[in-house]
Formats: structure tokens, C-alpha cells, sequence
């Protein structure tokens, strides 16, 4: 189900409107439904996969902070895992919607295969629990935090990366001669699994720095992972920040779900209007099978850099949005990122839930700046390359992240500061990056960022291209290499060009003013234009021919 | 009688100052709203006169009117004084030959089709001016269009050239689920009508329209007639498209029907026609389709002309699917053929103008091909 459809403001109307008539242990259960009906709309499944990663997870994050996982839950896990292998992968759930009850059942052989697997699976670690409680602290800790990494990193690895490991192995052995026949895995990429997957992850890491005291219930961890608004495209939670939410009463404020109104309002803006309205231009040129000029590419190029940022800022600001209407804070995503005067603060602007995520979890590991100079280069290239990976597995997105590591290392190695990437979870209470109060230093950042900005647009050429040819070509275009030809992008609609407008004013007003989301607080009669103004460039926006979030391929 | 606490009370306080802050700032957005809304129905209005031109914000607040609403602003008394789109492709009046003989030698071609075979026409023209070439059609005509014309043609024994040409548009394949072409472009209707062909034996049974010609859409009764043949006998109707209501005065309620028909048409292309790559398997289209090219393949043979197709196929319909719908057809009766995906692909914008149709260069390439196998039956002969 995506957020700019008509099923899902049908589904969280319906969602809405029993959250608000019932207590919290009700709350908890719908929110947990519904996390599932949400997911489960693309393909029942698919939830298989959660259910599978939030039973192991739980699992592990009580045995790394108690040693045990008491038998009351242990069975209800168990009995939940054993549950969603014979419901989500052997029953026809079209045919409870046609209302054939008959066809229900729709046993098939990898249906049946995972449930004897996930049977086996569910023995076996209720044999081990025993086991595992015996072992020595660090044994257990080293071997749970193994098993919770490789089975996480196992499903990213053979949804997202097989293919792409498989047949880039393939084509080197076939360069040096080998006629290499390797198996090539035909399933379809579950929408967001980068993101849940990291979530969960994130919660057992921490459980075992002791960082995040454990979930004692099992149906609490399976809300914590399912949790809709920002199970598919972020931002990434942290369970240290969700958590509390989701396991305390909530009071749903009036201020609170104003602005959630207003955060779905202008994400919807920003998708609907702007982006899916950019994409057709971009697309022109980035799928075309013809020459294209070098002016082209660097619309097109220009005009990706606006399309991929609202695009998932604006699927981030729905999601806070939503969140906000049930009464929960949402981590910031998004903090005036193309404001950026570095690449070190631009990846403390753009997508700080992942960025902050590496940081944590990849590059202090690896040892971060603590270890030298060289080593910290590395560090850094490690960390961005793999954030790279994270995003898909292609040779384009390999390239974006190391020409991020690049950007960060260059600007480490002449500025001589270190890089900050952002740690743990960033609030709206933090403060926004504002416009300095000086008019030299006003100047002055203006020029930096204007200096910085098309290194951005660069890493989403890289981000965007279709192939590797297409990279060596639309970058030799850009340096003015190639054969001269007539341009074929084509306009955006009028819908993406006024609100284009509208979002770089609110951007730069966000930026000058120093407060976030700053229209919130611009006398009642100017804010009344300004919905209406984005209210009538979404209805105009409307007509664009929906794309799919760009992230939900991640 | 008990009094709230003061801290209560200051609570309540702010929280009934903020719900009255709330509904004050929706009602100034209600407001702005509604201001917008006239605005840009009063500065950008459409011409009175359906002659004129509209400017470009004119036509586009336009886009969302009702059909039926924008039938009324290009309808009027007279076809003289009507928009130009109300008298054009009428297959009564369209298609009708001019009974010019041909000069020993010469070479006469009939092409039917749309704009991208009108070009394609005049292309030819202007390769080969010893050609005598008819060009029948209508806008964005689909291939029932073409071949109700061709019928009506071959059938009136007047048309002497030895050519016989169909131009099918991909995107025009569309059509053949409908009986004109009001109901498959909302933004700019066409009130043209056509047979709607389904298959009986093999053969093309027909739906006629009930309306015929322009007089017809100025009688009250025939419309409504109309527009009841084709709730039942049209796959893209939709009585919130189609018919007029108190909204069409309101811009945003005309944006969000244009909105909706976009979302209509992407349903039933992806239901019943094409999912944007390939045509889907509908009985409805690629059976029929073949039965029309057979048909027109043996009536041409049976008058001793050469039947020919030229396969247009433009953007957001896939790369060769209409040659891969097409192919057995065209295979199994020997028909000959040119491909456009083959001269001008799709997935080039550059093959194409900002408009949709190919740029001339292109559409002298696909009319040098077709010269070609014109120049081939000609030596044959």
C-alpha cells in the first residue's frame, strides 16, 4: 500500500478511527494488524520475511541481555513463526477476498518446504535455548550477535544481492574465458526489506552493548518491527527511540496532529506534485536509447536532485505525519540537505536515519578515526561504499557510495576536520541548520553551498544511471566531450514547475528563518494561502502519472 | 458546584484557543481556496467563439471539464461556427473517394489512418510526385475507424488506386473498444464516431453509433442515445467523465476529475489493452484486429489491389509490441508491411516532437520504406 493512494486514506481512516476509541493494550493490537495489512497489500507473502526477522530478533535480544527467553514467549513465538510459514506462504488470501472459501488452501511446493524448514528451525533453537544459556557471556554474545547479523544480512543477501554477485561473478569468469553456468535466484525484491531489516538489527546490536533494555513480550517486538508508517522507506528507528512510544500511553495532542496534517499535506506535495511530475523529464533522458545533449544531462541531472528529494522526504514527512496522528515522534530524515556546504554535513542532512545507522553500527566498529590516518580513509570509503551497496545492488549505486567516501575523504584531507557523520537519533527538537547572522558569513555560505551543490548533483547521475556506459557517456557530455546534438527533454508539467517554486521559497524561508517547518508559526491568513497554494498544486499535480517511491526499491 | 483547578482550567483554556486557532486557519485556507478557484476561472477563461484558439492556462484548467461540457463549448448551431474538431473524421462524410482516374502507369494509393499516416502521406508526396495518393482518417483514429472506412471506400467502387494502405497507432488500438472518439482522450474529445467490431465466425460483426454526423450531436435525443450505446457498448465510459454536473464550474473539481480520468485510463489500458509494455491477451483486440486486416487483406486482393499496413508505433505502449500483436496476421496473410520501431524507436525522444507524432525527418524515413514496397509491387506487376 503506498501513501499516495486512495486505498490508503481509506485504510488509515479506518485505522484512525478505531486507534482514538481504544486503550493502549487495543491501540498496540491494531497498530499491529495494521502494520501487517499494510505490508501484506503488496504480496501476503512477503510478511513471512518480518516474521521470520522480528522471531529471531526478539529471540536474540533477550537471550543477549537476560540469557533465556522465558517459555511463555518462547511458545508464542514459536507457535507465531510456525503460524505466518502455513498462513502467509500456503493460503490463497485472493480467494478470502472473492469469497471462495474453498480455494483457501493453496499448499505449493515452497510453501510446504519453508514451513517443514521453519518447523525445523523452531525445534531445534527450542532445544538450543537451554544450550545457549549455559555458555559464557562472551561466548553467547559473540555467537548471538553472529546469528542475528547472518540470518538479517542472510535475507538482504539472497532478495537483494545474489543475483547481483551471481552474475557479476558470471561475467568475470566469462571475461577470462569460463564458460560459467551460475545459478541465477528468480525471486521478487520485498518492498523496504533494507529498512525493517536495519531497524531489527539495529534493536539486537544495541541489546547486546546494553544500550536498549529488552522487549519482554513478543507481540511488543513484532509492533516495534512492524510499525507501518516507516516500515518501507524509513527512517530508520532506532528502538531506543520507538520503543518508549509504543510502550507507554499515548496522548494524541491537538498541536501534535495539526502538524501532522500539515507534514502529510506537504509530503504529498512534494511526491505527487513535484517529483512524479519531474520524473517524466528525467526519465527522457536517463531511459533513452538515443543521443542526448549535454544541456540534457545536466537538466536532467539537475532536475533528479529535486525529484529523489521529494520523493523520499516526502514519503518521510507522510510517515511523520501519520505517526504524529497516532500520538508518535518519527527520528528527522531530512534536514535542509542540498543547504550543505560539505559532504560531511550534507550526510548529516540527507537520509540521517541510514547515515547515522553507518556510523553506529559500521564505522565506529571498524575502529572510525581512532586508528590514524589512513585507517580512518578506509573507514570512511568502507562505510560509504557498503552504504552504497545498502541502496541496491548495482554498479551504479557501488560507485555513488565510493564517490561519497571520495567526497569525504577529499574533504578530510583539505580541510584537515574531521568528518562527523550524525549519531544516534536526530529530533525536531534539534536545532535546524539556519542562515548565518553576519551578511559576510551570509555570503559566504551561499557561495559554499552553491560551490558544493553540483558535487551533489553528480553522485546522483551515478545514483541515477541505468548502466555503467551510460556514466562514462553522460560524464563525458558534462566535460563537453561527445558529438553536439539537439536537446530532448521535455517540460515538466506545470504542476512540477510551480511547485518546484513553491518548495525552494519554503526551503530558503525554512533556512533564513532558523526554525523547522517555519510556515507553522507565519500569521494564520498567510498560512491559509500557502495550504491553499499547495492543496491546488496538488490537485493540479494529481494528473501526473504516479512512480512508485524511489526507496521502496531499497 | 465544583470548580476545575486552575491548572485545569488553563488547560482547557489553551486547548480551546488552539482548536479555535485550528478552525480559523482552515478557514482562511477554505477561503484561499475558493479565491484561487475563481481566479483562475476568471483570468483564464476559454474563447467564446471555438474557432479561437485558447491560451496555454485556458486549455489547461480546461482539461477537466466534463466531456459532455466541453462537447457544449465546441458545439454550435452550425458546423461553420463550431470548433474545426466538430466536422472532422465523420466516416459518412470522410470517406468518400474523389473518383480521380489514374494516368496509364500511374500509381494511385488510398492510406487510411489517423495524423501519423497523414503525414506519412504527405511525405510520400514529396518523394514521389508522380504518385496520386487519398488520404481518409481521423484524428488519433483507431483501426476500426480505418477499416470502416475502407470498407465504405472499396465498397462505393470509386476508388481506382491499387494501393491499399491501413496506418495502425499503437495507441490508437485502444479505440477499438470504443464507438468514437469522445471517451478515450477526456483532455481534448473528438466527437467523430465509428463502429465498434466483435467477432462472430471469425468474422467482424458491427456496432453502429447511433450519432452519425454533427447534425446528429445537436439533436438532444440521439445524444442521449448515444450516450446510454455507450455506457453499454464503450470499455472507457464513465459517467463521471462523460456527463455534466454542477463541478465544471469549479477548477479544482475539474483538476481532480482530470486526475481521475488519468487514473481511469491507466486502469482499463492495463485491464484491457496495455499494460505499457505489451498488448494484453484480450479477445476483444488481437482477434478482432486479425479478422479486419484478413477482411481487408481479401477484399483488396478481391479488387486486385495490394494491401499494405504501416505499424506506427509511438511512446508509452512498449518498443515492438504492436508489430509483435500484429505479426501472425500479417504473417499468415502475406500482407506486406513497414515498421516505424524499426526506422524511429520509441524509447528515442528525439524520433519524436513534443506533440507525440514524429518529427518529419522520421516520417520521411517510414515513408521512403513504404516507397520502397510500393516500388517493390509495382516492379512485381
Amino acid at each position: 500500500m503506498v501513501f499516495n493512494s486512495v486505498d490508503f486514506f481509506v485504510f488509515f481512516a479506518i485505522v484512525y478511527c478505531l486507534y482514538r476509541t481504544l486503550p493502549l493494550s487495543g491501540q498496540n493490537w491494531l497498530l499491529l494488524v495494521a502494520g501487517y495489512v499494510f505490508y501484506g497489500w503488496w504480496d501476503v507473502r512477503f510478511l513471512f520475511l518480518i516474521a521470520f526477522s522480528t522471531t529471531v530478533d526478539f529471540w536474540i535480544g533477550l537471550l543477549l541481555a537476560k540469557g533465556e527467553v522465558p517459555r511463555r514467549q518462547r511458545t508464542i513465538a514459536s507457535l507465531f513463526l510456525v503460524g505466518a510459514a502455513a498462513c502467509f506462504l500456503n493460503l490463497d488470501w485472493a480467494a478470502i477476498f472473492r469469497l471462495q472459501l474453498g480455494a483457501i488452501l493453496a499448499p505449493n511446493p515452497i510453501g510446504l518446504w519453508t514451513l517443514a524448514g521453519t518447523v525445523c528451525v523452531v525445534v531445534l533453537a527450542n532445544l538450543l535455548h537451554g544450550r545457549i544459556g549455559t555458555l559464557t557471556p562472551d561466548r553467547r554474545k559473540r555467537l548471538l550477535l553472529f546469528t542475528t547479523v547472518a540470518v538479517n544480512l542472510g535475507f538482504l543477501g539472497v532478495f537483494k544481492y545474489f543475483n547481483f554477485f551471481s552474475d557479476s561473478a558470471r561475467e568475470a569468469l566469462t571475461s577470462l574465458g569460463w564458460n560459467a553456468d551460475l545459478f541465477h535466484l528468480d525471486v521478487v525484491l520485498p518492498v523496504g526489506i533494507s529498512f525493517y531489516t536495519f531497524q531489527s538489527l539495529s534493536y539486537t546490536i544495541d541489546s547486546g552493548r546494553g544500550l536498549v533494555k529488552p522487549v519482554e513480550r513478543f507481540w511488543n517486538f513484532a509492533l516495534f518491527v512492524a510499525f507501518f508508517p516507516p516500515m518501507v522507506a524509513g527512517p530508520i528507528e532506532r528502538a531506543r527511540h520507538l520503543l518508549p512510544q509504543l510502550l507507554t500511553k499515548r496522548r494524541v495532542r491537538l498541536n501534535q496532529s495539526i502538524y501532522g496534517i500539515q507534514l502529510i499535506l506537504y509530503g504529498l506535495f512534494k511526491k505527487v506534485a513535484v517529483a512524479d511530475g519531474l520524473a517524466s523529464s528525467v526519465n527522457a533522458v536517463y531511459n533513452s536509447t538515443g543521443q542526448v545533449s549535454t544541456s540534457d544531462v545536466a537538466l536532467a541531472t539537475l532536475l533528479f536532485a529535486f525529484q529523489i528529494f521529494c520523493d523520499f522526504s516526502g514519503y518521510t514527512d507522510i510517515a511523520r505525519g501519520v505517526a504524529k496522528l497516532l500520538g508518535i515522534e518519527l527520528a528527522l530524515n531530512f534536514d535542509l540537505p542540498y543547504f550543505s556546504r560539505n559532504p560531511s554535513e550534507f550526510w548529516r542532512r540527507w537520509h540521517i536515519s541510514l547515515s547515522s545507522w553507518l556510523r553506529d553500527y559500521l564505522y565506529i566498529p571498524l575502529g572510525g578515526n581512532r586508528k590514524g590516518n589512513i585507517r580512518t580513509y578506509v573507514n570512511l570509503m568502507t562505510t560509504m561504499t557498503l552504504g552504497g551497496l545498502w541502496h541496491g545492488a548495482a554498479a551504479n549505486f557501488v560507485l555513488w557510495g565510493s564517490y561519497q567516501g571520495l567526497l569525504l575523504c577529499g574533504h578530510r584531507a583539505l580541510t584537515g576536520r574531521e568528518e562527523k557523520l550524525p549519531s544516534g537519533v536526530k529530533l525536531e527538537a534539534d536545532a535546524p541548520p539556519s542562515m548565518p547572522h553576519r551578511a559576510i558569513q551570509r555570503l559566504k555560505s551561499l557561495a559554499r553551498i552553491a560551490f558544493f551543490f553540483p558535487f551533489i548533483c553528480y553522485g546522483w547521475l551515478l545514483f541515477r544511471a541505468t548502466s555503467f556506459d551510460q556514466i562514462v557517456t553522460f560524464s563525458s557530455k558534462l566535460i563537453g566531450l561527445g558529438p553536439s546534438v539537439s536537446s530532448v527533454i521535455p517540460q515538466p508539467p506545470l504542476a512540477a514547475i510551480l511547485g518546484l517554486l513553491v518548495l525552494i521559497g519554503l526551503q530558503f524561508a525554512e533556512w533564513i528563518d532558523g526554525r523547522r517547518d517555519c510556515y507553522r508559526f507565519w500569521p494564520r491568513p498567510v498560512q491559509g494561502v500557502l495550504y491553499a497554494v499547495l492543496i491546488f498544486t496538488l490537485a493540479m499535480g494529481m494528473s501526473n502519472a504516479p512512480a512508485q517511491f524511489i526507496y521502496f526499491q531499497f | 458546584m465544583r470548580l476545575p483547578s486552575s491548572s485545569t482550567f488553563s488547560s482547557r483554556k489553551k486547548c480551546g484557543q488552539r482548536r479555535r486557532a485550528a478552525l480559523a486557519t482552515l478557514g482562511w485556507t477554505l477561503l484561499a481556496l475558493i479565491v484561487l478557484d475563481l481566479a483562475c476561472g476568471i483570468l483564464f477563461p476559454m474563447p467564446a467563439d471555438p474557432r479561437q484558439a485558447p491560451g496555454t492556462l485556458a486549455q489547461y484548467f480546461n482539461y477537466g471539464l466534463s466531456i459532455e461540457g466541453k462537447l457544449g463549448q465546441m458545439l454550435q448551431p452550425t458546423d461553420a461556427r463550431s470548433s474545426p474538431i466538430v466536422h472532422a473524421g465523420w466516416i459518412e462524410t470522410e470517406c468518400q473517394p474523389t473518383a480521380q482516374s489514374l494516368t496509364p502507369g500511374q500509381t494511385g494509393i488510398s492510406i487510411y489512418g489517423m495524423s501519423f499516416s497523414g503525414n506519412v502521406a504527405a511525405q510520400l508526396r514529396a518523394i514521389d510526385p508522380a504518385l496520386s495518393i487519398e488520404s481518409y482518417g481521423g484524428p488519433g483514429a483507431g483501426p476500426n475507424h480505418s477499416y470502416a472506412c475502407f470498407k465504405q471506400v472499396s465498397a462505393s467502387g470509386k476508388d481506382p488506386n491499387q494501393i491499399q494502405i491501413i496506418g495502425i497507432l499503437a495507441s490508437s488500438v485502444r479505440r477499438m473498444l470504443t464507438l468514437g472518439g469522445l471517451t478515450t482522450s477526456f483532455e481534448g474529445p473528438q466527437p467523430f464516431t465509428y463502429p465498434r467490431y466483435h467477432l462472430k465466425d471469425g468474422r467482424p460483426v458491427t456496432t453502429i453509433p447511433v450519432v452519425r454526423s454533427s447534425a446528429d450531436l445537436r439533436d438532444p435525443d440521439k445524444l442521449a442515445a448515444y450516450f446510454a450505446q455507450l455506457a453499454r457498448h464503450d470499455a472507457y465510459y464513465d459517467p463521471f467523465l462523460v456527463r455534466g454536473n454542477v463541478t465544471d464550474h469549479s477548477i479544482i473539481f475539474r483538476l481532480i476529475r482530470r486526475a481521475y480520468a488519468q487514473a481511469h485510463y491507466r486502469r482499463v489500458d492495463a485491464e484491457l489493452v496495455n499494460d505499457g509494455n505489451d498488448f494484453v491477451d484480450n479477445p476483444q483486440i488481437g482477434p478482432v484486429l486479425h479478422a479486419m486486416l484478413r477482411d481487408f487483406s481479401e477484399t483488396a486482393r478481391s479488387q486486385g489491389k495490394m494491401p499494405m499496413v504501416i505499424l506506427f508505433q509511438d511512446r508509452n505502449f512498449g518498443t515492438d509490441s504492436l508489430y509483435r500483436l500484429l505479426k501472425p496476421a500479417l504473417d499468415q496473410d502475406g500482407i506486406a508491411f513497414v515498421r516505424s520501431d524499426l526506422i524511429a524507436p520509441a524509447t528515442d525522444p528525439r524520433n519524436f516532437i513534443p506533440d507525440g507524432h514524429f518529427t518529419p525527418a522520421m516520417d520521411r524515413k517510414i515513408a521512403q520504406a513504404v516507397h520502397a514496397e510500393i516500388r517493390r509491387f509495382s516492379a512485381a506487376r
